[in-house]
């Protein structure tokens, strides 16, 4: 099937190690990345969920997957909103780097792909899709950047994220059963 | 139906307050007196906790008696009623929403946005 390239592609950003030049500290894998790099990759990670969620309520008219759509954009935002308060509390930036650049392109192929698609063939790549992401990033989080993150507020708040996003996972893995059901 | 006069919405800022074994006493004699009372389900990490008069997983309580919803985690949920009969609405990360139980509510609720999140109420002379 054509998303299944498109969504391992994704996947193997749990256990990456590529080479991305103009990154300072020139982290190639992501139990490399600092603080800052990894909240970095969070609020992008956060703003494409976001972002294929606006596509999904733009194209889909599955009741179920618009309510999950609005879900992510609520969900996912609150989240944003708190890494943002966090910090300006710390007074610190968020370091660009290469996973996020690598999360960005990739996010951005796919929601041309998906971009194409009409009805069911949507519903099913927007909901394989969505437990696909959600999966490879909760495995980011909860085995690479918790472990790794020094700051004792940072590490509760994707302690609190990776709750919320392990919640999507469920409720995307009901969507795509229920979908594959029919 | 979520009759108006029964929602007794509030949607402020919290300090929130752990429930102490004492209170719990207290409330728990009151509740099997039929006195009305408040219980508290708190929503942390994902699930209702119900803190007050909990049998066998089920919040009990009767009618006149109200609920309080504490949202703790960082997103928004709800709790709402799966036949429809009572629904707090949204409750914002950190708020919380009363509702005072009257006749006809249904037992099993969950939150809206997350459907996995499931609660349950037992109804005491119904």
């Amino acid at each position: 099937m054509k998303f299944i390239t498109s969504v391992k592609s994704l996947v193997v950003v749990a256990s990456l190690a590529i080479g991305v030049s103009g990154v300072s500290q020139a982290a190639q894998s992501p139990a490399d990345l600092n603080d800052l790099q990894i909240a970095h990759v969070a609020y992008i990670a956060d703003n494409i969920d976001i972002r294929y969620a606006h596509l999904a309520l733009a194209i889909t008219e599955d009741p179920k997957i618009r309510s999950f759509a609005q879900t992510m954009i609520r969900d996912h935002s609150a989240v944003n909103e708190q890494a943002l308060a966090l910090l300006k509390k710390l007074k610190a930036q968020p370091e660009d780097n290469f996973l996020s650049k690598h999360l960005t392109a990739n996010s951005k192929i796919l929601i041309d792909e998906m971009s194409q698609l009409r009805g069911v063939e949507f519903d099913k790549f927007y909901a394989n899709n969505e437990l696909a992401y959600h999966k490879a990033v909760n495995e980011l989080v909860e085995f690479s950047f918790i472990p790794n993150i020094e700051n004792g507020e940072v590490k509760a708040l994707f302690g609190a994220g990776l709750e919320i996003f392990k919640a999507h996972q469920q409720h995307a893995q009901v969507m795509v059963d229920k979908l594959n059901a029919n | 139906m979520l009759t108006r006069r029964s929602f007794l919405k509030s949607a402020l800022s919290l300090a929130i307050l752990p429930v102490t074994g004492a209170l719990s006493s207290t409330l728990f004699a009151a509740g099997l007196k039929h006195q009305a009372v408040e219980h508290i389900v708190n929503i942390q990490s994902f699930a209702f906790v119900h803190q007050l008069l909990v049998i066998e997983e089920q919040l009990a309580v009767k009618v006149g008696d109200t609920i309080t919803w504490i949202n703790q985690d960082i997103v928004p949920h709800t709790a709402t009623a799966v036949d429809s009969s009572w629904d707090t609405g949204l409750i914002e990360a950190g708020a919380k929403v009363s509702l005072q139980v009257t006749k006809g509510w249904g037992r099993d609720y969950y939150c809206i946005y997350h459907p996995k999140m499931l609660g349950e109420l037992l109804l005491v002379n119904k």
